[in-house]
């Protein structure tokens, strides 16, 4: 196997195993070395007695708009998007409701019972702007190199839409939402909880882009048939077929530089695996500081490594096998709000999503508000026969002051738990058969990728996205040093199972290694390029 | 896509151990084979997963693997694939309350024979004895017995060979397990322990014909390999050499019918939640059932198209047999009783321990029978510290022990298994650790994690192991060697043409991959395809080769 290799991939997450299957269709011969016995990094579905918990992501915010969909034929490999109707609700005391929708005029129509037609209108318009914005230029930006943001504005500055985008960049989420002049809180919660939950500030200038993202992804979100381990499945599959080679429970703890090139890696047991190229997926810090040795690098990029800003805010999820589906108080006065693909439960107003990120940065455990998702609702083959499994997630510290997770994990998901079923009707009913409760101290544990818990490899920043993630001397998924490369979370576009990276990184590596692009650029992403939207 | 797919010669219902092995043959002959699985991981009963702290790899199904007597180990290249087989020096250890205790040497005859000495000298002896001339004779029985479609010509090469072990009485069929034991040997525990490992293997003891053959299959038995990395890593070696050879697996996809036509089984219908586009695929040459009999004929297949009496039998199917897992992360190994008799005990990595006399062997399962939980209950066939030849079985410092607790499937008090959700479950969990730690004292003290995994999670995880069985059928009378799964069903082959069995049948499952195997030579010679010269048909060529490499001197026989 050895000797003759073109890329060696540290870590079979998304990105590592797309970036595998495009290269490997460009005929390289490519191994990727996995540190765990099990492939998908965060695609990560495990069974419990018939009850399928998706430890990791549960939903996918691209579905078949991430062109390795077609081009690796994921369809007939088995990967099918469930992109439920009903989006997300927002439950307001124990009866109400707001709910959102993939269409939506009926998320108007939720909006106008709760406050009134006046606020539904400015939904649409923020709406109808955000997603324009997605559909031309956000979404099809992820799968194509990361421009220096002078040439960025000067592209967008041409067009409506781009203006549109450049503002935003100037703005915070609050912001953004002043500027629509959505004025009800609940309905202002409702957005800012969408568009802030995987980790933008709300009130920091410089990301509204971001939030438009985000609220745009989160009501467009689909799971993936099966469980998200499914993706990584179909990803594998396609890479099998072209002849990609793994190795599990392989750590690699070296990456061997001669005359200042990448030459290979070294693992755990001493085996020396040398390729053309060596492509690491895991955060900064890891690749360089651990992997490569300082002394092989510049001064200057070591103190960039070292001001690799990690999330400070992780996941604390309890997973739950139930006897029955829930039902909610406010389904009486809001019918589909318990078909919500996300449903939040336990803040009462905007000033409390602040806070709740509030007191994550300052190590202290939020009130128990959660995000509750009824996977085998949408999906009847997550749950046995006769179970139903739901998830129930909350943004907390990683750390806490004065105690710890060992000691919080439980009394936490009980207290969420409790919460939640606060606003059920059938709380009586649904018993709980199974239940994981899994702390960001296990996301770590499970995924050292994902250091003190930060689930995108590091934080969203001004300063960390876009063409500076990691850092300008790593855009663009090469690195001073000559043959290695990164390729996950921490590059361009970033974390959240959109597979940008590892798509980006093809094209990066096939044009250094000079293989055969034998891809398309997808149309919507071209109709992007052509209008001087999209790099 | 095509809503027909008619692109195969051979769709295997059913991606456990067994359905991949006989595609894999199948495939690697040249075959265009297709798997389809209704979970999402392939290999149900070869798992692992991390149930409780990230870090810690349990294997709650196949733990202790026979992988490395199969003859897919060389035919299929399964190392070459990703397969880490160790072959752990003392296995099927036992400590006994009294301040006993017994771990058979399996590289080294010579030195489990002076452990048997310890006990008896006359049980020894025939120990010695019948070892020896099993050694001789081994391979053929492996071959005829385990890696050859059940036949009258192999069944009688079987008992033959058996039958020629000394100090075995002529009619040593017709005597039951329990028997053969008592008339073999002297010493209490040692027919203790193992009454008690075949009752875990379902060879069971109180039977006839099944009960005195696997008496002389465990007293000669060579012990079990732990897969490093976790059990998972089988079917996915497996799974590699399938695909590496142009065989295609379909995951997250029920099948929910077999089609059959005038008595030929055409093709299979996928459920509506199936993953793949295609929801007919219609077999060429012929369909594979890796599902257990009730399943595959009284579902599948469908009454309409399975003989009255067939039906009514299967109707009466038994799937006895079922094990409650019981693991624990813990500071230290547990510091097990007798280690002063027999200091080996330490490097043990399986243990059988809870029945110390046959008289408590037989009052554990008669509980079971009744639908009791055991007062005392047994760990029988398979407790393991999966992180003592595996450190990537726990989190660095910290051990993996895993105990089997034989229990019932039904508590026959109540109605039906749901008590196993109404807080039996953590109940049977507390009486395993209790349990242990008279085996092991303060053993508890050190744990700083624990999970179960009941028959209910069983059956909830794999629709086709009814009751939670793990051997695809109870082994008993009438689902016996040519009668398994029915009389009639002339196995690997059915009733219904072109439609093959590939578990359930003989033997029965454990990780041998055999029914894998014959399941693929019985389709081959069907075909009218040659069998290829790869295929070597020989099993235990593995486990020397194994010793070689890793410089282990393997003394099969007693020289002392």
């Amino acid at each position: 196997m050895a000797g003759d290799l073109d890329v060696v991939i540290i870590g079979a997450g998304p990105n590592g195993e797309t970036l595998a299957a495009y290269l490997s269709r460009a005929k390289a011969k490519v191994l990727i070395l996995e540190r765990r016995d099990e492939m998908g990094g965060g695609l990560a579905t495990q069974d419990y007695g018939g009850f399928r918990f998706n430890l990791h992501a549960t939903y996918m915010m691209m579905g078949e708009l991430m062109p390795p969909v077609d081009d690796l034929f994921l369809a007939q490999y088995g990967v099918n998007f469930i992109r439920p109707p009903v989006q997300a609700a927002f439950f307001y005391e124990r009866a109400k409701a707001l709910t959102l929708y993939l269409d939506p005029k009926k998320s108007a129509e939720s909006i106008s019972r709760l406050a009134g037609a006046a606020e539904a209108s400015k939904f649409l318009a923020f709406y109808h702007d955000i997603e324009e914005a997605n559909l031309k230029c956000l979404l099809p930006t992820t799968y194509r190199p990361p421009m220096p943001p002078v040439e960025l504005a000067t592209m967008l500055s041409s067009s409506e839409i781009g203006q549109h985008v450049l503002e935003w960049s100037e703005q915070s989420p609050i912001e953004m939402l002043d500027h629509y002049e959505i004025r009800d809180d609940r309905v202002r919660a409702a957005l800012l909880y969408l568009g802030c939950k995987w980790g933008i500030e709300p009130d920091l200038p410089g990301i509204g882009y971001m939030f438009a993202i985000y609220v745009y992804r989160m009501l467009n979100a689909a799971l993936v048939g099966g469980g998200t381990h499914r993706l990584n499945s179909g990803i594998m599959r396609s890479a099998y077929e072209a002849g990609v080679s793994v190795k599990e429970n392989t750590e690699v703890v070296k990456i061997l530089i001669e005359d200042g090139t990448a030459v290979g890696v070294r693992t755990a047991r001493g085996e020396e695996i040398r390729a053309k190229a060596v492509v690491s997926t895991l955060p900064p810090q890891q690749t360089f500081l651990q992997m490569v040795g300082e002394d092989q690098l510049e001064p200057s990029l070591v103190d960039t490594l070292k001001a690799w800003e990690l999330d400070e805010w992780s996941l604390y999820m309890t997973h739950l096998g139930l006897r029955r589906l829930p039902k909610y108080r406010a389904e009486e006065s809001d019918p589909h709000c318990g078909e919500a693909l996300s449903q939040i439960v336990g803040f009462g107003s905007s000033q409390e999503i602040i806070d709740h990120w509030k007191k994550c940065e300052a190590k202290e455990l939020p009130g128990p508000a959660s995000t509750v998702t009824p996977t085998s609702f949408f999906d009847p083959t997550q749950a046995p026969r006769d179970g139903v499994t739901v998830r129930v997630e909350s943004e907390v510290p990683y750390e806490i002051l004065g105690s710890s997770w060992e000691k919080a994990k439980k009394p936490f998901g009980d207290r969420l738990v409790a919460t939640w079923e606060d606003y059920l009707s059938n709380a009586d009913e649904i018993r709980i058969l199974k239940r994981f409760d899994y702390p960001p101290t296990y996301i770590e544990a499970k995924l050292p990728s994902m250091i003190r818990g930060s689930i995108k490899h590091g934080a969203y920043l001004p300063t960390q996205m876009g063409y500076f993630r990691p850092n300008t001397e790593c855009s663009n998924y090469a690195t001073p040093i000559p043959g290695l490369y990164t390729a996950g979370a921490s590059t361009y576009p970033g974390g959240m199972i959109t597979l940008g990276p590892g798509y980006n990184a093809a094209l990066k590596i096939a044009e250094d290694l000079r293989l055969n692009v034998w891809w398309k650029i997808p149309k919507y992403i071209q109709d992007g390029i052509d209008l001087g939207l999209v790099p | 896509m095509p809503q027909v797919n008619t692109d195969f010669d051979v769709i295997v219902v059913g991606g456990g151990i067994n359905g991949l092995t006989a595609g894999a043959y199948l495939a690697k002959s040249g075959v265009k084979v297709v798997v389809i699985e209704k979970g999402d991981q392939i290999g149900t009963h070869c798992a692992t997963e991390e149930y409780a702290t990230p870090g810690w790899r349990q294997n709650p199904h196949a733990s202790g693997i026979w992988t490395g007597h199969s003859t897919a180990m060389m035919d299929l290249e399964l190392e070459k694939f990703g397969l880490d087989l160790y072959v752990p020096q003392f296995s099927r250890a036992t400590p006994y309350l009294d301040g006993k205790a017994f771990a058979p040497d399996l590289w080294n005859a010579n030195r489990t024979y002076a452990k048997w000495r310890k006990f008896n000298e006359h049980d020894a002896k025939v120990f010695k004895d019948i070892m020896n001339a099993f050694v001789d004779r081994r391979q053929q029985i492996m071959r005829a017995f385990v890696y050859s479609p059940p036949s009258v010509e192999n069944w009688d090469t079987t008992v033959r060979l058996f039958g020629e072990l000394p100090h075995v009485p002529s009619d040593y069929l017709n005597l039951t397990g329990y028997e053969l034991i008592d008339t073999l040997f002297e010493d209490e525990q040692l027919k203790a322990q193992l009454a008690g490992w075949q009752h875990a293997c379902a060879f069971e003891p109180f039977l006839k014909v099944i009960g005195p053959i696997g008496a002389l299959l465990l007293v000669s038995s060579f012990g079990v390999q732990q897969s490093i990395g976790g059990s998972h890593q089988i079917p996915h070696a497996i799974f590699r050499c399938l695909v590496h050879h142009g065989g295609k697996v379909l995951q997250n996809c029920e099948v929910t019918k077999i089609l059959v036509k005038d008595g030929v089984a055409t093709g299979v219908e996928l459920g509506p939640h199936a993953s793949y586009p295609a929801k007919t695929l219609l077999a060429r040459k012929a369909v594979i059932s890796n599902l257990t009999p009730v399943p595959t004929f009284l579902r599948l297949v469908g009454e309409d198209h399975v003989d009255p009496a067939v039906a009514r039998v299967l109707r009466n199917y038994n799937y006895w047999g079922v094990l409650f897992t019981a693991g624990y992360l813990s500071k230290q190994e547990p510091n097990w009783v007798g280690s002063e008799f027999d200091p080996d005990l330490k490097k043990a990595w399986h243990f059988n321990f809870g029945a110390d006399t046959l008289a408590e062997v037989q009052k554990c399962f008669s509980d079971v029978d009744r639908g009791r939980i055991p007062e005392k209950l047994a760990f029988l066939g398979a407790n393991f510290i999966f992180s003592k030849h595996d450190p990537n079985a726990a989190p660095k410092g910290l051990h993996s022990v895993q105990l089997w607790a034989e229990v019932p499937y039904r508590i026959s008090r109540h109605s039906g298994p749901t008590d196993w959700d109404e807080g039996l479950t953590q109940d049977v969990l507390d009486r395993c650790t209790a349990r242990l730690d008279e085996y092991a004292p303060g053993f508890s003290k050190g744990i700083v994690d624990s999970f179960s995994y009941s028959p209910l999670d069983i059956s909830r995880r794999n629709d086709s192991a009814i009751g939670g069985v793990w051997s695809g059928g109870t082994v008993q009378p009438g689902q016996l060697y040519f009668d398994r799964p029915f009389l009639g069903c002339h196995p690997p082959r059915t009733p219904i043409q072109h439609l093959y069995l590939s578990n359930g049948v003989w033997p029965m499952s454990f990780s041998w991959l055999g029914a894998g195997h014959n399941a693929a030579l019985t389709v081959l010679e069907d075909l009218g395809i040659k069998r290829p010269d790869w295929w070597s048909h020989e099993p235990l060529e593995w486990i020397p080769t194994w010793a070689k490499r890793n410089n282990v001197t393997l003394v099969p026989k007693i020289t002392d």
